[in-house]
This record gives structure tokens, sequence and C-alpha cells, in this order.
């Protein structure tokens, strides 16, 4: 009869302590979710040119690294969550492109710009004159432009470097390359960049 | 190219990058309450796959071809199992419930129904009878 008792407390115990660890990887988890979001949306958005897409695939890329990699260690979820919005990103163009050889159109990509209204999206920020607002979305709007204009590895490398600050391996991991390759993609797209921005940002 | 060119184009490069940082940094503060709002529901609804019932839906979604495979198996087992060891039929008697079908429906049984209230006034009339005995035998 003791060592029934004994049995229960250690298992209570047991499942308390689970509980518990469930708890913190959930709050652990959440804090890394609520941090990362942001950008995602917005290199996700970059590469699609779609605010509405783009969430869908942010938190389609959620749901999978919490179902798939929430028992991996918090250092790996970056590059991890990445690679997942990065394949589907891919996913997204390749259906997209399935779609435009059944619906031939052309000149959508003037009408997707037509449509993208950065200053529409945007609150009123904080701090700075409407001329200094209206021209940094300006400026962001063609660094937008030129940066979905690159090929899709060199833009891969270009935002997971520059815009959500990924070490060459991070980024590695994220676009399932070497980390050569990174290096190869990010120097050109940097390059790519500067020959076309350089004439609007001197 | 010489050192001062390479120089030159490493910083460009440089501040390529910072003003582009910058931008997005911006660009990223600047999030409508709305994308903010939805961004905030999906990782709730994201992290709702973490606790057991959800796992179990998972368990349950992931598995859904092979439960109804299953499933569809196991009923036809029970319906091979209830087809080979069904009883013989026995023609000669009838169903319990037919035949107590029959005796309510019996002539005697019906007259008796229809003379409920005579026989409940008998009992009534005995009743009554053994109370008045009482109350004679104690006064």
């Amino acid at each position: 009869m003791s060592t029934g008792a004994c049995e229960f407390a250690v298992s209570s115990t047991r499942e308390h302590f689970t509980g518990a660890k469930e708890l913190q990887r959930e709050q652990e988890l959440n804090r890394f979710l609520a941090d990362v979001e942001r950008r995602a949306l917005r290199i996700a958005e970059i590469s699609i040119r779609d605010r509405d897409e783009a969430l869908d695939l942010v938190q389609e890329a959620m749901i999978k690294l919490v179902r798939n990699y929430a028992d991996r260690s918090n250092d790996e979820w970056t590059p991890l969550f990445y690679r997942i919005l990065q394949n589907g990103v891919r996913d997204w163009h390749r259906r997209r492109a399935v779609r435009n050889r059944v619906m031939v159109w052309f000149g959508r990509s003037t009408s997707d710009g037509g449509d993208y209204d950065p200053v529409a999206a945007a609150p009123d920020p904080a701090g700075r004159t409407p001329d200094e607002t209206l021209q940094a979305e300006q400026a962001m709007e063609t660094l937008q432009l030129a940066v979905a204009a690159l090929p899709r590895r060199q833009r891969e490398a270009f935002m997971l470097r520059t815009f959500e600050g990924l070490n060459v391996a991070g980024t590695a991991v994220a676009m399932g390359c070497s980390e050569g390759s990174v290096k190869t993609h990010y120097f050109r797209a940097v390059h790519s960049l500067r020959d076309t921005l350089g004439e609007h940002w001197r | 190219m010489n050192e001062r060119n390479v120089k030159s184009a490493k910083t460009d490069d440089q501040l390529l990058v910072t003003k582009a940082k910058e931008l997005f940094d911006q660009s990223v503060e600047g999030l409508d309450a709305e994308s903010r709002s939805r961004l905030n529901r999906g990782r709730h609804e994201a992290l709702a796959h973490l606790r057991p019932g959800a796992r179990y839906g998972q368990w349950l979604q992931g598995n859904q071809r092979t439960l109804s495979t299953a499933g569809a198996a196991a009923a036809a087992v029970v319906a091979v199992l209830i087809w080979s060891g069904r009883p013989p039929v026995d023609n000669l008697t009838p169903p319990a419930a037919a035949s107590d079908f029959e005796i309510l429906l019996a002539e005697d049984s019906f007259e008796m129904l229809q003379e409920l209230e005579f026989y409940s006034w008998i009992d009534f009339e005995a009743e009554l009878d053994d109370e008045l005995d009482t109350n004679g035998n104690v006064g």
C-alpha cells in the first residue's frame, strides 16, 4: 500500500515537472515568435509582394515550427523558422507560376506595384516629419523593388543576412546550402543592389 | 583595382547594407495594427498546437487514413463474425414480444381492462369496511 502511494507521488511529481517544462517551452516559443514575426512578415512580403499572402505564409511557418521543432534548442529556431518560411515562399512562387501558365496575362508586375500602397500600409511613425516619412517610404519601396528583382538565392541570402541578421552558418541552414554558397550569393546580391540603387542612394 | 578602390567599394557596400537595414527596421516598426493583430492571433494559434489536446488532434489528423482503413476492416470482421455465429432460425417459437402482445390482446384481459373502474370500487369498499371494523372494535 505504501509502495502504491509512493508510486502515485512519483508519477504526480513527474507529471507536474513535465507540465512545468512544457509551459516553459511554450513561453520560450512565444517570445521567439513574437520577436521574429514582424521581420518575417516583411521579408515574406518583399518576396511575394502581397501582405495577406505573406501573413498566411508566416502563420504556416509558425505552426510548422511549433509542431515539428518545438523540442529543438532555442538557437536552432531562427534558421529553422526561416527555412520553413523560405520553402513556403518558394512553393508560393511555384503555384503562382503554374497559375500564370494557365491564365496567360502580361503587365502583372506593373499592376502589382500599383496595388501596393506603402503609404497607406504604414502608420504614422513618431518623431518624423511627413516629408521624412515619405522619403523613407519611397526609399524602402525602391529597396523592396530592387531586392525583389534579385535572383531568388541572392534575395534570400541578402534578406536573411541583412534584415534578419543571421550569420553565415545560420543563413546556410535557412537556405539549405553550404556556407560558401551563402557568401557567394550575398556578395553578388550586395553588388547588384549597389549597382541598382547607387544612383538613388548617393 | 587598386587598394583605394577596394576600400571605397567595401565602404559603399557597408553603407548600402546599413541603410537597407535601417529602412527595413523602420518599415517593421511601422507595421499597421491590423497586421500586428493578425500576427498575434497566428502566433497563439500556432502555440495551441503544443497542448495535449492539439497533439491528439494532430495524431488523429496524421493517422486519419490509417484509422479509417482500420475502422473499415474492424467493421467487416464484426459483420462476418455476426453472420457466421448467428443462431439458427426457429420457426416454431414466436418471438417473445409477439407472445406478450397476444396476452395483452386476449379477450379476458381486454374485458378486465374495461372493468377496471368496477374492481377499484370493490377494493375501495373493502378498505372502507376494514376501517369501520377497526374503529368499531376500538370504540
